[in-house]
């Protein structure tokens, strides 16, 4: 019988039930199909993963990786800028550490968005797309005519079927939100449907403010604040009955005795569906590794030592392990979309607040992919939705730079030790390659093996591709 | 008719040949048909609104000026090369003799590339202005039923033209099935089969469309229609489809799946163990139709519809405000709970004015901002028909144009807010909706006034003073309205089915027929004669044998999910799902400022924060599709169930359902009895009470109480328990 609608027209339309059945082969054509499946041979032999960390609220560029000593006064900022370990290649001067590792990352100064809204911008870097869907809200957020996100996108390529019985796409450790409480747009499936929703956790522990690197968390106003809650993560949905993982498994076993294979529920794809949802979810609940990874908090003292025991090393460190047990794109979201909107205060915000925990965490997270061999397959991603205004406002803040912002690339064959694109004098225009989200959505696409040639429908049957754009070129 | 045929075509169809030769090839019922046929104009090449590689056709042609000054104009004009018309550039890539990344879509040597390329050496000539268009196309055969070893069809396409004339387009057509997997069609209209079964073949010719259905049958000599008693309309129309499928129904659901079924369809909640076992001690014949008429007068009857309503129309704080929405879901409640019939109900919220907290339905507007969002919701929700392609370029999957979208969204033009009485903050505010008597909306592309028109009708002149929004409910509510009355039914049947008589339920249209065409005739004719009475369809939906199959396979059955043959499983929504569990536990919910005993399914607010809620898929009501509840599982959900605090908690309550039967004096199979009842709603089978009390006899190191939390646990994971069946 059929499951397929097409709807006589460019808009075939297939039922999120129908697409279950249809599988791989159904919703991507046959050739997408098999080079999917030649894409699976291939990762067998290099598990290729991507970790994107999200600066939500917008790092500014010009106070970070591009420095401008030779500007005016009202755009230099108070930062020094020092050279790495590459020559040539100079950054800010609290970011000590990643100095020291030039050779492993490389930097592209010349990422536009445009667009110097929150909103818009969160959903552009978020999806991967510079068009606004129709529809676009920036009250009704969430929204299901946003564009999808790269981790739905993920999912639906990999047909929800991770590595090791894992999800493959994970967002951490909380959605990208304000101090408000207000949700970012573009983080979520919009359009593909929740079906293909992302793994998106939500474990920081409920502080009242939650801005920065938890429990240093902070305020722009520079009102001494005090992180209230004894941990920075919190996992109710990953506890363990009482006799732990055992407690759990002799609660499966029994279930599976008293299933009725026989039954029609039981042989339905939806059944079907669901206990492969239940081997993921016991996976995750019972699996040493991926408690570890969820578990963080408890790792040994010279690990938690390395990256930092707050909210962004601890992060780092989940995403690293994540990355370990099989998952193929975690995106981190580093702090609240506030954090590094530093309208106020930018300078000792980011010198003493910001940049001591950021600069440790990136840092240690690259040691470690180094140290186990995993930075040859793992592409790490580090970027805010856009820059900041060169001209230094009267809070001794920067305000939303749309024009251009600078992204750190490391590992999964990025050669280290590169620059691509430039800005101006005052960092206010990219003046030599610029690029777009879309290109960095198609790096990271590419990276995770994803053909060019793939596509998605949206819940009433349009058809899209996943590529909007070309890897950046000069990376690898 | 300038049309030029192909011979074998021409001689077939048995016209008088046109002169051939002498007449121009017509760009606008021949090139630009080709186009759409080989695919160049398709939503994923050029047919994008960003185009490919630089060259932009409109979407399925359907703006000609654009396309010939795309061919004609861009790129030096080597796209058309009049002088060597093989070598203009669409020849070149659409033969892949040039590199091309849509590969190969015309064939060097076929009938196609002789028409395009005759075009060009014609001097691509420009026949927009004097090219008639047809009014209508027909396929033939348009229905047929073919046995092995017959497994293909040709399909024949003819147009028909204002003057009266009729070609054979069929070499022009674009034909599309609906289930590849089923059968192809090949660009000659040739359709093959794949495996047995129903399928839809769509014919597009000059944006107009027109289905042909053709079932592909095995030959099963065994096959013996079983002829299952009918109750009512609803089991005479589906069994006269199965039995043309040779589908054998699944026999009728027992008792006990009856109970469950019909509890969580008409009340959305699970009968208590008292009712299972009352219901199954009854002895009288008629007992089913009773228990539908009961369950029918229940509260929860009113908050279970309410549900779907409120979820149809945003009933949300960020749309409707804080006590807006609990005002609004109270309105909605009251028409439920009082059967206020669907086209008075719809005419009200269409027709709603004044300040949303003291007329709640006025609230319906407060999300539709513009008159284009107001067009696009009002044909999806009381319609069935997804206007929003229309918004750009006409529908691609049926015969509504641009003119049709901005003819209903002129209707609405008028809708003006203000702000207040009420007003603490922007986003927890009363809105007044005013009903303005004047108002436009301009045409996007011609940038003229528009007139409302309702859609594939008339232009309707509306009178200075009244409501125009009144013009337009009063025209969709009657009783011979093509879409209304048809779009309610087969929601009804929907929410009581799993599926639509059409499916996507909310995408009616000609090239997307329902699986049983007169039962969803029948089933609205039946809505119209009662008075657009939602109960009494309900009723008589409920008291079929269709509704009451049960889910079993059988030889023929078992890949049905669209005929309904047998019961499909379907997740039980977020809302009851909640209920279920904090009824078969003992442990109900607290709902935050709302009283003790408040149901999920209760909750007037779609925003209410709910972790389970949102886990499990409530819809975040922001547009009237129904696909935005979540009705697959994810591994949130999984999680959820499994591990975490939510059931844990609900397991080692004090007060909880594990408690009192553990301190109880019940037997352990006592136990395993209640607690099936609970969860499954039935008793346990011999089998399963084995398993069971083998389990509890063994795990001697825990305590009664833990081996029963064991026992719970896995009785609310299981796929009987979080499924409807």
């Amino acid at each position: 019988m059929t499951h397929t609608h097409h709807a006589g027209c460019c808009h075939p339309i297939l039922t999120r039930r129908a697409a279950l059945r249809a599988g791989a082969v159904g919703l991507l054509g046959m050739a997408e199909a098999s080079a999917m499946r030649a894409m699976a041979g291939a990762e067998k032999r290099r598990a290729n993963s991507v970790i994107f960390v999200f600066l939500t609220g917008g790092l500014s560029h010009l106070d970070s990786f591009d420095l401008k000593p030779d500007a005016p006064d009202t755009v230099r900022g108070e930062f020094k800028s020092v050279a790495t370990k590459t020559p040539g290649i100079r950054i800010c001067e609290h970011l000590p550490l990643l100095a020291e590792q030039s050779d492993t990352w490389s930097l592209v100064r010349s990422i536009a968005t445009g667009s110097s809204g929150h909103e818009e911008a969160c959903h552009m870097l978020l999806t991967g797309r510079l068009d606004m869907p129709a529809g676009f809200s920036l009250q009704n957020v969430p929204n299901p005519s946003e564009w999808p996100s790269m981790p739905a996108l993920v999912n639906y390529t990999k047909q929800g079927r991770g590595r090791n019985n894992l999800p493959p796409a994970v967002v951490l450790p909380e959605p990208s939100v304000n101090e408000a409480g207000k949700v970012r747009p573009g983080q979520y499936a919009g359009r593909l449907g929740p079906r293909w929703e992302a793994w998106h956790l939500r474990m920081a522990t409920q502080c009242s403010l939650g801005n920065g690197a938890c429990p240093h968390c902070f305020r722009f106003d520079g009102e001494p604040f005090k992180h209230e809650p004894a941990t920075v993560f919190e996992t109710p949905t990953l506890t363990l009955p009482d006799g732990g993982s055992d407690r759990l498994q002799d609660r499966v076993g029994l279930l599976n005795k008293i299933e009725r294979q026989q039954l029609a529920i039981e042989q339905g794809a939806e059944a079907r569906l669901l206990d492969r949802h239940r081997q993921q979810a016991l996976t995750v609940l019972s699996d040493p590794r991926t408690r570890g990874a969820f578990e963080v908090e408890k790792a040994d003292a010279k690990t938690l030592a390395r990256y930092g025991k707050n909210k962004f090393g601890l992060s780092l460190l989940m995403a690293s392990r994540l990355v370990q047990a099989g998952v193929s794109l975690v995106q981190v979201n580093l702090g609240k979309n506030s954090s590094w909107d530093t309208h106020r205060g930018n300078f000792v915000n980011l010198k003493e607040n910001l940049f001591p925990y950021f600069d440790q965490s990136v840092s240690a997270l690259l040691d470690d992919l180094k140290a186990s061999g995993l930075l040859d397959e793992t592409l790490v991603i580090v970027t805010g939705e856009f820059g900041r205004t060169p001209k230094i406002n009267n809070d001794a803040g920067r305000d939303h730079w749309g024009p251009v912002m600078s992204t750190l690339l490391a590992g999964g064959g990025v050669q280290g030790g590169r620059v691509i694109g430039a800005t101006d004098k005052i960092g206010g225009e990219p003046v030599a390659d610029r690029q777009t989200p879309e290109n960095l959505a198609a790096t990271l696409y590419t990276r995770l093996g994803i053909p060019r040639t793939a596509g998605w429908q949206d819940t009433d049957g349009r058809p899209y591709e996943v590529y909007r754009g070309d890897p950046i070129p000069g990376l690898t | 008719m300038l049309i030029r045929l192909i011979p074998t075509t021409l001689l077939a169809f048995g016209f008088s040949p046109p002169a051939t030769a002498a007449e121009p090839v017509s760009l606008t019922r021949e090139v630009i048909p080709i186009l759409t046929k080989a695919g160049c104009n398709s939503g994923t090449c050029h047919g994008t609104p960003t185009g490919k590689n630089g060259f932009r056709l409109s979407l399925r042609g359907y703006d000609i000026a654009l396309d010939i000054h795309t061919l004609t104009r861009e790129m030096g004009g080597r796209r058309i090369d009049r002088i060597a018309p093989d070598r203009s550039l669409i020849l070149q890539k659409g033969t892949a003799l040039a590199p091309h990344e849509g590969g190969r879509r015309l064939d060097p040597d076929g009938d196609l590339y002789r028409l395009l390329r005759d075009w060009i050496a014609e001097g691509a000539l420009d026949d927009r202005n004097r090219s008639p268009r047809p009014t209508t196309i027909a396929v033939t055969p348009a229905q047929t039923i073919l046995d092995a070893p017959a497994a293909s069809a040709t399909l024949k396409v003819v147009a028909a033209f204002p003057d009266g004339a009729k070609q054979d387009v069929t070499h022009l057509t674009r034909f599309t099935v609906n289930d590849e997997l089923a059968a192809r069609v090949r660009a000659d209209g040739t359709v093959t089969r794949s495996r047995p079964g129903e399928v839809v073949v769509t014919a597009e010719y000059m944006g107009l469309m027109t289905p042909a259905v053709i079932l592909f049958r095995d030959p099963n000599p065994d096959f013996r229609w079983p002829d299952p008693p009918s109750q009512n309309y609803v089991d005479e129309h589906v069994f006269a489809k199965l039995k043309i499928l040779r589908i054998e129904p699944a026999p009728l659901c027992t008792d006990e799946e009856f109970v469950r079924r019909a509890y969580l369809d008409a009340i959305g909640r699970l009968p208590a163990p008292a009712d299972v076992l009352a219901f199954l001690a009854d002895k009288d014949a008629t007992k089913r139709s009773k228990l539908i008429d009961t369950l029918l007068d229940q509260p929860e009857f009113a908050d279970w519809w309410a549900l779907k309503w409120s979820d149809r129309l945003g009933v949300n704080q960020r749309f409707v405000g804080k006590i807006g929405a609990v005002k609004y879901h109270q309105w909605v409640r009251g028409a439920m709970a009082t059967n206020v019939p669907e086209d008075k109900f719809a005419r009200t919220i269409l027709t709603a004015a004044g300040s949303n907290y003291s007329n709640p339905p006025a609230g319906f507007f407060r999300r539709l901002r513009n008159p284009e969002l107001r067009a696009e919701e009002v044909a999806q929700l009381f319609m069935g028909a997804r206007m929003q392609c229309a918004k750009c370029h006409n529908h691609p999957g049926e015969n509504w144009t641009q003119d049709d979208y901005y003819g209903v969204a002129a209707f609405f033009a008028r809708v003006q807010y203000r702000d207040g009485p009420f007003f603490v903050g922007i986003y927890d505010k009363e809105e007044t909706v005013l009903a303005k008597r004047d108002g436009t909306l301009l045409h996007p592309r011609t940038g003229l006034i528009v007139k409302p028109k309702f859609p594939g009708g008339a232009v309707v002149d509306v009178p200075p003073e009244g409501d125009v929004r009144a013009a337009f409910a009063n025209w969709l509510t009657a009783p011979n309205n093509p879409y209304f009355a048809r779009a309610a039914a087969n929601r009804i049947w929907f929410h009581l089915l799993g599926r639509g008589v059409v499916e996507p339920v909310d995408d009616l249209r000609s090239t997307n027929p329902p699986s049983v065409p007169a039962l969803l005739d029948a089933l609205t004719a039946d809505l119209v004669r009662s008075g657009f009475d939602r109960k009494h369809l309900i009723r008589t939906i409920m008291n079929s044998r269709v509704y009451q199959l049960s889910g079993r396979k059988n030889a023929t059955n078992g890949d049905d999910v669209k005929y309904f043959s047998r019961q499909v499983p379907r997740r039980i929504g977020a809302e009851a799902l909640l209920d279920a569990v904090c009824d078969a536990t003992g442990v109900p919910e607290s709902f935050k400022g709302f009283p003790a005993g408040t149901r999920a399914v209760q909750l007037p607010d779609g925003e209410f924060p709910y972790p389970f809620l949102r886990v499990f898929g409530r819809p975040p009501r922001a547009s009237a599709c129904e696909c935005e509840r979540e009705t697959d599982t994810t591994l949130h959900m999984a999680l959820m169930l499994q591990g975490g605090n939510f059931l844990q908690d609900k397991l080692l309550a004090p007060t909880g359902r594990v408690a009192s039967l553990a301190a109880s004096k019940v037997t352990d199979r006592e136990a395993v009895e209640e607690m099936f009842l609970l969860t499954l709603s039935r008793q346990p089978t011999a089998a399963e009470t084995e398993k069971l009390l083998a389990f509890l006899a063994k795990e001697a190191q825990k305590t009664r109480r833990q081996r029963f939390e064991d026992v719970l646990h896995a009785l609310l994971n299981h796929p009987e328990f979080l499924f409807q069946h």
